[in-house]
């Protein structure tokens, strides 16, 4: 199961929003991946995903596998959606 | 003083002003190499257990120095330990480490260093500055967790340093920065940073002056070179002529004396430019914080957190061990007002030997005047007998918390009749006239208040728990902390009609919850009505300097323009300008601080 997401807040995948993430990845005992054009990080990582280094703009594809997938998959495009937030 | 005088731009990342001899700190704190090292492979499990065992002692290590800096700190900076906690219980590296041990037989400390130095090398190469950084917290922590393994013995700064010196480092990792003894550590220069580095953070919460991107030829001084760093410019001197000393001393002296003068101003009066007072107060939870609360000029405690007291008691401390208590704070206070909120505690904070309540949420469960009327009244009876006693000796006043309901009041009042005619009966002195107050610190409350404030001598405005509960927000819980706002027109509705309910009752109000000493609400607080602020000590001379620059006219119509407002991103607005007009050299260091 997969969806695409584009990073829309202005810092991009700096530490909190990796943070929130991994954070939120931990609920879920779903396999949870993101894709940056091939270079795939597990979601529970938060330095997996510091090190995408995925700036504002750039297009991820979000991919669940497990139990709860389609869950973790909705919760974690929601972060993105909400833009983690940012004022 | 032969040589020449020598002039480097350089970054600033905290101001202020240091003049000194340097101490020069090399980076052998850092690890950067570990030697290769196999075992056999009946040794792997073994391996694995020093390397779980150096994770978890790590991150005690960091838990405790969190504790150690909590009220130093902004909540803000605290974060830094959390993404070093994050750091240590990351799946990914956790795994990488795990099998380097199991397939590669390599040894814990090389593993660790191995699978760590992947991250640092990727994140170093980053473009965006902010993550770049961000390898200094993975070289930050794997060093700590390495320290656990022997490769890198004795480097404790603070034996290190004679003497009051500027540091100069090549680089200086968060915890070291926590770490630096302020009393010895003018400021200091490092090489390699950034202004959004967690070393920065921390160095503008210590107030310490700090630079970076200096010299090379720095690092090559003699120690006794005398420098000069120049946190506001950016600029870092070296050998500095006499004339350059003077200015430098003069510029030194304007900056610290912003501060010290917010100590001098201690004794005055919180007094707007138009005449309004309101009364200073601290909140406080031992008796050794009365001599920090006098320091900073406080004139009352607004808030004494009594389950403090019991938490450090293997037991709930007896009748005549709470009277001593309380009767030692009147006195420390000279006669000046002490609050003493009653037992508030929920299953969660008393441990299993007392309170023995699994509860599914603590926060909505039996917790505060709810407790003590229902579970614990025997231990809630003793704490009012203690408190009846010790009103002999100064003006003590009793404050409930987590009230909800009038009938909570009522049922307070009847106990403390009954303790007062018991102890009429034992011809034992008490107050007969001890004056009641209540927390407001849920919607329901405030919702009430008209019913409430008629039946109670003051009002107490506890933010924290308004804001958590009318926001329906966790504060604990980071992913909804956005939704912290004690600026949403909904929390200040709650707090007018609070004070509404006081001005019609005769009585007065207080706020001392968080929000109090935030300068930033203080303009609101006051055009609101309120008539005290309780606050940690160290926050009351800032919160001073703000109420002696406003009019309360200004602040009246701020408050009433609040109200009007759909969000706490308008109110915060507008206060933001307020301040910056009326004081902008506070306006300055807390938009620094809320800049990130």
């Amino acid at each position: 199961m997969e969806r695409e997401v584009t990073v829309m807040n202005a810092l991009g995948l700096h530490a909190r929003p990796a943070a929130m993430i991994a954070k939120c990845a931990s609920g879920y005992s779903s396999e949870i991946m993101l894709n940056k054009s091939g270079e795939i990080t597990n979601c529970k990582s938060i330095l997996g995903i510091m090190t995408l280094s995925a700036g504002k703009g750039t297009t991820l594809i979000i991919s669940a596998e497990g139990d709860d997938a389609e869950d973790a998959l909705n919760a974690i495009y929601n972060l993105f959606q909400t833009k983690f937030d940012e004022e | 003083m032969s040589s020449q005088e020598k002039v480097f731009q350089v970054t600033p990342i905290s101001p202020g002003i240091a003049i000194g001899k340097t101490i020069k700190i090399g980076t052998s704190h850092l690890v950067e190499h570990v030697p290769e090292r196999f075992v056999a492979e009946h040794e792997t499990a073994n391996e694995l257990e020093k390397f779980h065992d150096a994770i978890k002692k790590t991150k005690n290590s960091i838990n405790q120095l969190k504790e150690r800096l909590k009220n130093k700190l902004a909540t803000s900076d605290e974060a830094i330990f959390d993404t070093h906690l994050m750091i240590l219980e990351d799946m990914a590296l956790i795994t990488d480490v795990e099998n380097l041990i199991n397939t590669e037989h390599k040894a814990a400390e090389c593993a660790i260093f191995e699978a760590s130095e992947r991250y640092v090398k990727v994140l170093e190469d980053i473009a965006d500055p902010y993550l770049r950084e961000r390898a200094a917290d993975v070289r930050d922590v794997r060093s700590r967790v390495l320290e656990n393994f022997h490769v890198n013995e004795g480097n404790s700064l603070e034996k290190n340093i004679s003497g009051r010196r500027i540091v100069v480092a090549d680089e200086l990792t968060p915890s070291e920065t926590a770490h630096l003894p302020q009393d010895k550590v003018l400021g200091f220069a490092v090489n390699v940073g950034s202004p959004t580095s967690h070393t920065a953070i921390l160095a503008r919460s210590m107030r310490m002056p700090a630079v970076v991107g200096m010299p090379e030829e720095l690092m090559n001084l003699d120690p006794d070179t005398e420098i000069i760093i120049d946190g506001f410019a950016g600029r870092l001197i070296i050998n500095p002529s006499d004339h350059t000393l003077d200015i430098y001393s003069l510029k030194a002296q304007e900056a610290n004396d912003f501060y010290s003068s917010l100590l001098e101003e201690a004794e005055l009066l919180a007094e707007t430019q138009d005449g309004f007072i309101v009364q200073l107060a601290g909140n406080i939870e031992k008796l050794e914080d009365v001599g920090e609360l006098k320091k900073f000029g406080g004139e009352a405690v607004g808030l004494f957190r009594s389950e403090i007291s019991f938490l450090s008691y293997p037991a709930p401390p007896s009748e005549e061990e709470q009277f001593k208590l309380y009767k030692e704070l009147l006195s420390r206070m000279d006669g000046r007002m002490v609050v003493v909120r009653t037992l508030d505690v929920g299953g969660d904070k008393l441990n299993d030997s007392v309170f023995r309540h699994q509860e599914q949420n603590p926060f909505l469960g039996l917790r505060g005047i709810r407790l003590c009327l229902k579970a614990k009244q025997d231990i809630f009876r003793t704490q009012l007998r203690a408190l009846l006693r010790a009103g002999v000796y100064g003006d003590l006043k009793i404050m409930l918390p987590m009230l909800t309901s009038v009938h909570e009041i009522v049922e307070v009042k009847n106990i403390i009749e009954e303790l007062k005619t018991e102890l009429k009966k034992e011809k034992t002195d008490f107050s007969r006239k001890i004056s009641i107050g209540a927390m407001i610190e849920t919607p329901a409350s405030a919702l009430l208040v008209d019913h409430i404030a008629p039946l109670v001598d003051f009002l107490s405005i506890g933010t924290n728990d308004l804001v958590q509960y009318t926001m329906a927000i966790d504060r604990s819980n980071d992913l909804v902390t956005y939704l912290y706002q004690p600026a949403n027109p909904a929390i200040l509705e709650l707090i007018g009609r609070t004070v509404i309910a006081a001005k019609e009752n005769n009585i007065w109000v207080s706020v001392c919850g968080q929000m109090a000493s935030d300068p930033l609400y203080t303009p609101l607080l006051l055009g609101l009505g309120v008539n005290e602020l309780s606050m940690d000590p160290a926050s009351l001379s800032i919160i001073r300097r703000v109420i002696r620059s406003l009019k309360m006219s200004e602040a009246e119509f701020l408050a009433s323009e609040a109200l009007k407002c759909k969000s706490s991103v308008d109110v915060r607005k507008m206060s933001v300008e307020l301040l910056r007009k009326t004081v902008p050299e506070i306006a300055d260091i807390i938009i620094m601080e809320n800049e990130r």
